[in-house]
């Protein structure tokens, strides 16, 4: 088995999704880029606006300090002025709010130049509280000298720190000015990249969806255009090549067998109208054969039922006057034609042909007095067969007219039904003068000879051979053997137990 | 409405033979078709590709708006460098000069090595503060030393004292700061500055030379001028055999009241002076710029001093006569070590003298390339 590459395994898996599924991921995706994306510039606009918001946060830091040093410097004053309890309260209280905002400014020393003035700041600033603690002290134990002191001190460092609030303040309001110019122009920068940004995402979104959809739905466009086809009768049209186990996949795979199986119908239906349209054909030309022999009999035969009215009022004459051979002669011969009569479907016994011939022999015997021999020699087991009629009475009149019509010895008929496998043999045998080869020929290949025209009953070797190869769908259905002149004459007929159309059905 | 636009689009585009020209077959079977088959499969693959492009394009637009926008909004806290030591640099704020700039730009490069930070006092405050207020600041912003430019001024000595006792060490610098309890001065010896003048001008003597002007700050209470003045007059009187006519015109230490003085000096009727002598880097700027605004260059022979750069190109120009200048930077450098030696807790020499250097038209030359190769490198 070939071993697939790593990126044949995902795609196998994709084109094997089913439609929904792969909707489903399509769908997921495309909105699962839009929603990264979205977060995405999200993400920068918040980062800028936090930025932009931090930076006047220091301004309002410094700010926040200077009121609570103002603070801190009002309430000493005012300690110094009312030298209440409530003020020197209000001292402590401010002076620790300004010490913990101190908390929060840098202490350390580096090269930047803000930072290091907070540092400055917050140096002076805690002089500053120092001194006024002093100063607040001084005035408490009313040291006066000490107290002025103080106070002057605190004023300057007071100044100092104010100074460096100011300062500081306007330093960071020139850096800040100048980082807000940065922070809008990148905003505006922001919202131009973010266009086309969004641009590029509905180009990658489109061509995404193009390609997926035109996969999913273009073998469907092709089996539709496949399906227009086989519609108007094009059975060798060009179906897509499905790559996918998909819903589109089945169709296709299943429109295919169905076209397959279509044609395959189609094919058998073709064969078995034309089979059936052979069989119509040689029945209809067995029927014309048959009709025809049954016409050459009636031709023979001068309305027929005044015929055997006839003959059956002779018979009955000859029972009245006691001549019981003219009785059984006429009844014979009543028989025999009667026999035609009956059989109107073509289709008789082969103990009914054995019968007739029994009738026609009898007949003959009473015309030449006896002078035919005939003999039987029949497989009574046999004899049920089914067999086209006027077959064995033709071939036995041929052999009593051209075989041993004209012989001075004794003349011997002779029947023979043997089982031989699958067919049943019907032999007539007789001694007569024999048929040339050349003749026995002719015979078989179906050609009319002389014979045929002037036969009593009128008909021939020739329909009766036709009519067996056209009945039992062979050839192999009777032969003719003569050894020799003088030698007499066989005609084999092999009857098939089955008959042919029997077999087809 | 779809359909119809690109049957349009696929009109125009096989009109214009667009296909044609980037090899795209249009005729299919003989027939003239846009919609070939060679069509359909370079469409096949033009989608993966365009998608494959704009996936490109995108990530790369994501990637830089983000590398951008996360570049400003972060906090300016790049190359932030801390330190160990924090120095106070305190000097006149109305100084405008090189010297003091340079002596600053000295001592902060060695700090930084030494892992310290040299602060210019009081430069980034809107208000204008006096060295008194500069050393009180620095006081009660606990800095580990202060360079100081010292003068004699009672305050300052005081707040020096106040310095001390908060065991903050003071060096000062070009000025002494007598009586106070200064670590260390690092400077130039006033008389022998004055004795250098002297000598370079009896070196160079001219016999019409008469009247000497000596271009002070102020009265000559200032100890330094005083030196100065004392010894050139006296190493003038000594040495040269010859009786000149010294006088001094004080000009204050203002750069609008030394403008004013030298002015009014340059436009009086009367003779100017043979030689005139400037003890500091403020009048030899002036006398350099005004002398030549007036037009009266060459009446006078100027002895300046420093080597800024306005008094190199004068002498260069012959402006100037000559210049005595001193190591500025060498000072930065030494008052570092100084106080690393003071917070060490060695014992530091109470004086340490800075040598003087001669500048005239000779040798001005390598002073200006000098200079020139340290700005480019302050540049890069």
């Amino acid at each position: 088995m070939e071993e697939k590459k790593f990126w044949e395994i995902p795609v196998l898996r994709w084109r094997n999704l089913s439609l929904w599924k792969k909707l489903y991921a399509l769908f997921f995706l495309s909105t699962g880029i839009v929603l990264g994306v979205n977060l995405y510039i999200w993400s920068n606009a918040d980062k800028l606006v936090r930025r932009v918001d931090s930076v006047y946060g220091s301004n309002t830091g410094l700010n926040d300090l200077q009121e609570k040093l103002d603070a801190v410097q009002f309430q000493m004053i005012e300690y110094l002025n009312t030298k209440s309890s409530q003020s020197m309260e209000d001292y402590f209280s401010t002076a620790q709010d300004f010490s913990d905002v101190l908390e929060e400014l840098s202490d350390v020393t580096c090269n930047n130049k803000s930072l290091m003035m907070e540092k400055n700041i917050k140096r002076i600033a805690e002089e500053y509280l120092f001194v006024a603690d002093e100063t607040v002290e001084s005035k408490r134990t009313r040291n006066v000298e000490r107290y002025k002191a103080k106070y002057e001190e605190a004023n300057q460092l007071y100044a100092y720190v104010r100074s460096y609030l100011y300062s500081l303040n306007n330093e960071q309001f020139k850096n800040n000015s100048k980082q807000y110019n940065v922070l809008k122009n990148t905003l505006s920068y922001s919202e131009q990249m973010n266009i086309i940004i969004f641009i590029c995402l509905i180009l990658l979104e489109g061509v995404i969806v193009f390609i997926s959809m035109r996969r999913i739905t273009s073998p469907l466009v092709s089996l539709s255009k496949a399906a227009n086809e086989v519609s108007n009768g094009n059975f060798e049209v060009q179906l897509p090549e499905v790559q996918a186990d998909d819903e589109v996949g089945t169709v296709v795979n299943a429109f295919r067998r169905m076209i397959v199986s279509i044609k395959g119908y189609i094919q058998e239906l073709t064969e078995s109208a034309r089979i059936q349209a052979q069989l119509r054909e040689k029945e209809h030309e067995m029927e014309n054969y048959l009709m025809d022999a049954k016409l050459n009999y009636l031709q023979a035969q001068i309305h027929p039922h005044f015929l055997f009215n006839c003959l059956n009022a002779g018979a009955q004459l000859a029972m009245l006057e006691d001549a019981p051979r003219t009785y059984d002669y006429i009844q014979n011969m009543a028989n025999f034609f009667r026999y035609n009569l009956k059989n109107k479907s073509g289709e008789v016994t082969l103990r009914e042909e054995l019968k007739l011939i029994d009738h026609y022999i009898y007949i003959l015997n009473v015309r030449f007095a006896g002078e035919i021999h005939y003999e039987k020699n029949i497989d009574e087991a046999l004899i049920d067969i089914r067999m086209p009629s006027m077959v064995l009475q033709p071939i036995v009149e041929n052999s009593v007219n051209y075989g041993v019509n004209d012989i001075s010895w004794e003349k011997k008929i002779e029947v023979e039904v043997s089982d031989m496998d699958d067919v049943v043999c019907v032999c007539i045998r007789d001694n007569g003068v024999g048929i040339p080869q050349d003749k026995i020929e002719q015979i078989m290949s179906g050609q009319s000879t002389k014979s045929d025209a002037s036969s009593s009953n009128g008909v021939g070797m020739a329909n009766v051979i036709s009519r067996l190869k056209l009945y039992y769908h062979t050839e192999e259905v009777i032969y003719i053997n003569s050894e020799g002149e003088n030698m007499g004459t066989e005609v084999m007929l092999y009857l098939p137990r089955k008959k042919a159309n029997e077999e087809d059905i | 409405m779809i359909q119809w636009i690109f049957a349009r689009v696929s009109s125009v585009v096989n009109d214009s033979g667009l296909f044609r020209t980037i090899g795209w077959k249009d005729e299919i079977d003989g027939v003239d078709t846009f919609m070939g088959k060679e069509y359909k499969k370079r469409i096949r693959l033009l989608g993966p590709v365009i998608a494959i492009l704009t996936s490109v394009v995108l990530l790369n637009f994501l990637v830089f708006t983000s590398i951008k926008i996360s570049r400003v909004a972060k906090e300016d806290v790049t190359d932030l460098k801390e330190f160990g030591k924090h120095y106070a640099f305190i000097c006149d704020l109305d100084y405008n000069g090189e010297m003091w700039k340079e002596i600053f730009e000295g001592a902060s490069k060695y700090a930084e090595k030494n892992d310290a930070y040299v602060e210019w006092f009081g430069k980034n405050l809107m208000e204008k503060y006096t060295k008194v207020d500069l050393v009180k600041m620095a006081v009660a912003a606990k800095v580990d030393g202060i360079i100081l430019q010292g003068d004699d001024s009672e305050e300052l000595v005081r707040q020096i004292e106040q310095a001390k006792y908060k065991g903050i060490p003071v060096v000062t610098l070009s000025k002494d700061c007598f009586g106070s309890y200064r670590n260390s001065f690092i400077g130039i010896s006033s008389y022998n500055l004055g004795k250098e003048y002297a000598n370079y001008l009896i070196s160079n003597a001219r016999p019409t030379d008469k009247s000497i002007l000596v271009v002070i700050e102020s009265e000559l209470e200032d100890d330094r001028e005083k030196l100065i003045y004392t010894g050139f007059k006296e190493s003038m009187q000594a040495r040269s055999g010859k009786v000149y006519d010294i006088d001094t015109m004080i000009v204050g230490r203002d750069v609008f009241e030394v403008e004013k003085s030298v002015r009014e000096l340059l436009l009086s009727d009367e003779q100017l002076p043979d030689i005139i002598v400037c003890l500091d880097e403020l009048t030899t700027s002036a006398f350099s710029q005004l002398t030549v605004d007036y037009n009266r260059v060459g009446e006078s022979r100027i002895i300046g001093f420093y080597d800024s750069e306005t008094c190199l190109y004068a002498i260069e120009r012959k402006i100037l006569e000559a210049s005595l200048t001193t190591n500025a930077n060498y000072m930065g450098t030494k008052s570092i070590d100084v106080l690393n030696d003071c917070a060490a807790g060695k014992v530091v020499s109470e004086y340490l003298p800075i040598d003087t250097q001669l500048i005239t038209r000779a040798n001005v030359k390598s002073y200006i390339d000098k200079k020139k190769y340290n700005e480019s490198k302050q540049v890069q």
